[in-house]
């Protein structure tokens, strides 16, 4: 959290030019360095993945566990869900295997890793690193993956299915996300400039990322945040293109509003999922500007990040919550000029505000969409 | 510690359920396989029949050229379901479920981006995604309801039916439960023993939803910890599917549903899936004849 506050007070992005020759692709990458030092200890070599390597960096940030242990000895580990979301899994793990297939048929002996290749991957070792043994499960939606998180918790907590939720959301770079993308025409060679008139596709990013979640009355301490509402809907238009007019987003930010409680202009700002491809921002940001007007503030953090698709989620709901906290609101990194065919108000440059009510958007292949709106604890 | 070692229940009802697998093609022929008595030592060793891919026509037929199997296979039943509940998909949220997702794309991604071009085809990519199946569904039924995509391993089948229910009951609307998954890859098959493919849907409504079409049990759910090892099927020719295939672990479910229909006698019947791969921690379901339908059966005969 200290680096995303440092990064984000300095505008300084985390977007690096990529090694062309590694992957056969000029574009900008949001790399975390540190997982390519990660060490496995023998004893846990059969978890060995990119993406596994990036969850337990990132669980192992701030006060995030001696949260979770104080949760864990009141209510028991049984009694604790763990609902991670992601879209690459540990495919990065299979993608390795396959440079090595022995006689092009047999994963190698140190790939026979059944834990590590299947979807669930990253919700069953995060659930391991937690000793856990509530319900767990991995949202597998695409780039709504890790803000879906937050619904099933909401509603696992109020049927009283459980008495708190671990959600996450983790997805790791790898060849076929660059490739995949790149087959789609959506990467662009220059750093990401989401909503900005000369943007020209997305940059990739990687991230893990982890909130604990639990009934207000249940708990002492807490961070002052609650999780208002949340909306999901499906555009049931194309696998891989939005609706044209966004009626499906439209609908999961009704849902997240109506849930809530709340009206467009109680909203005072929104993470958008801006991802900076051309689709993408011309329909989210026009289909905000004309829900929400010129009074609430919008922006698109991809600039410092690219884009962590099952990770951005959970990450962008971070900044939202860190915006509430520290009542600055992050701008548009990049954005130079509006798109003129996009009637939006977007924050470019960061501005500081009393907030009480953010919300934030993510979008994913398949139509699939989640809307979050995080409240300050009345 | 606070003690709360069991959940609140859940309470839905079970509206119509949609099946397919090697060998039987919906929900009556796996009915009726369901309630054949096969012990394990008497099951044939034969190999099963295959029945050939469905063709689910609800998807745009230039869309269902490009579907893959899983797709296709979820697609059929999801449609089985609905069109079994009298509902129409756009008031129908959905939850699918695969423990192992398509294996055939990722061995293809795997090696493709092993090549010297690294190229991928833009389809295949886009189908690749965990939710390709409920996106091809939304697509081909314009449902804009909430779409969810799970997989928890072993334990898929579990989660869905508890993730569903919770959705069902917080939200107050039906939701469709799809489970699917194909025979695991060779390159796999060292890792997951899935060798053959199922896919099953159970469309569930609130308890108190008035439907045109009669429920066919009430089903309660609630988490409990149990040391009770998971219970064979009746028909061991099944059991081996039910072991290894993550969506077929729905079968427990589906088995006392295919009794309820079949007995005069309407009593409740109880299952037990598994939803934590550490603990003990288990769904129970009890299922009752739905009693507004039996009625309704009772003055109809």
């Amino acid at each position: 959290m200290d680096a995303i506050r440092l990064a984000v007070s300095q505008q300084k992005t985390g977007l690096r030019p990529s090694d062309f020759d590694a992957l056969g692709l000029h574009t900008w990458l949001g790399a975390v360095s540190e997982v390519d030092n990660f060490c496995w200890p023998d004893s846990e070599a059969n978890w060995k993945s990119r993406n596994n390597a990036l969850i337990n960096i990132g669980l192992h940030q701030g006060s995030f566990l001696r949260s979770y242990e104080k949760m864990k000895s009141t209510f028991g580990a049984a009694r604790i869900g763990v609902v991670m979301g992601s879209s690459t899994s540990s495919i990065d793990r299979s993608e390795e295997a396959y440079c090595n297939l022995d006689s092009d048929t047999a994963l190698p002996h140190e790939y026979i890793q059944s834990k590590v290749l299947n979807p669930h991957a990253p919700g069953l070792y995060l659930a391991h690193l937690l000793g856990s043994s509530g319900p767990n499960l991995t949202i597998n939606t695409a780039c709504s993956s890790s803000a879906k998180v937050f619904a099933t918790a909401k509603r696992w907590l109020s049927l009283g299915l459980v008495d708190a939720v671990v959600v996450a959301g983790a997805d790791t770079l790898g060849m076929s996300v660059f490739h995949g993308f790149n087959s789609l025409q959506l990467v662009s060679e220059n750093p990401c400039r989401p909503f900005d008139a000369k943007r020209d596709g997305i940059n990739l990013g990687e991230a893990a990322g982890f909130a604990l979640l639990a009934r207000a009355d249940d708990v002492d301490e807490h961070t002052n945040i609650m999780l208002s509402g949340y909306g999901e809907s499906s555009d049931a238009h194309h696998m891989s293109h939005p609706h044209p007019t966004g009626q499906g987003a439209r609908l999961c930010i009704e849902q997240a509003l109506d849930i809530a409680g709340l009206q467009t202009t109680d909203i005072d700002y929104i993470n958008l999922h801006g991802t900076a491809s051309k689709a993408n921002d011309l329909i989210e940001g026009n289909l905000v500007g004309s829900l929400f007007g010129k009074t609430t503030m919008a922006s698109s953090t991809k600039g410092w990040t690219g884009h962590t698709l099952g990770a951005a989620g959970i990450l962008e709901a971070i900044f939202a919550i860190e915006a509430l906290q520290s009542g600055t609101v992050p701008g548009t990194l990049n954005l130079e000029q509006v798109d003129p065919d996009i009637d939006i108000h977007m924050v470019a440059e960061n501005r500081d505000s009393d907030l009480t009510h953010v919300m934030t958007n993510s979008f994913g292949f398949g139509g699939n969409n989640a809307c979050l709106i995080f409240s300050k604890y009345p | 510690m606070k003690n709360r070692n069991s959940s609140q229940e859940m309470r839905c009802k079970i509206l119509s359920v949609g099946a397919w697998g090697s060998d039987f093609t919906n929900w009556e022929e796996l009915q009726a396989k369901l309630l054949q008595k096969i012990a394990i030592n008497d099951s044939p060793v034969t190999k099963a029949e295959t029945s050939p891919a469905p063709k689910p026509s609800i998807i745009p037929a230039n869309e269902r050229r490009r579907a893959p199997l899983p797709v296709k296979m979820a697609v059929e039943v999801s449609s089985q379901a609905l069109d079994a509940s009298g509902l129409a998909s756009p008031d129908v949220a959905c939850v699918f479920g695969s423990g192992l997702g398509d294996t055939e794309i990722t061995d293809y991604m795997c090696r493709a981006v092993n090549t010297e071009s690294r190229q991928l085809s833009p389809t295949k990519f886009h189908n690749s995604v965990h939710n390709a199946a409920a996106g091809y569904w939304t697509i081909s039924t314009h449902c804009m309801k909430s779409a969810n995509s799970i997989a928890a391993f072993h334990e898929t089948a579990g989660l869905c039916l508890m993730e569903a229910a919770s959705q069902c009951i917080a939200h107050n609307e039906p939701v469709l439960i799809t489970l699917f998954d194909t025979k695991a890859h060779s390159v796999y098959r060292e890792i997951f023993d899935c060798e053959s493919d199922f896919a099953a849907a159970i469309l569930i409504c609130p308890e108190n939803m008035i439907t045109e079409t009669p429920p066919i049990a009430s089903l309660t759910l609630q988490t409990t910890v149990s040391n009770i090892p998971l219970p064979e099927l009746i028909n061991g020719e099944l059991n081996h599917l039910y072991q290894t295939n993550p969506a077929a672990k729905i079968l427990a479910l589906l088995e006392p549903l295919a009794a309820i229909k079949a007995s005069t006698e309407q009593q409740t019947s109880q299952a037990t899936i598994k939803i934590s791969i550490a603990a003990n921690l288990a769904l129970s379901c009890t299922i009752n004849p739905d009693q507004a339908s039996h009625h309704q059966d009772q003055f109809a005969s």
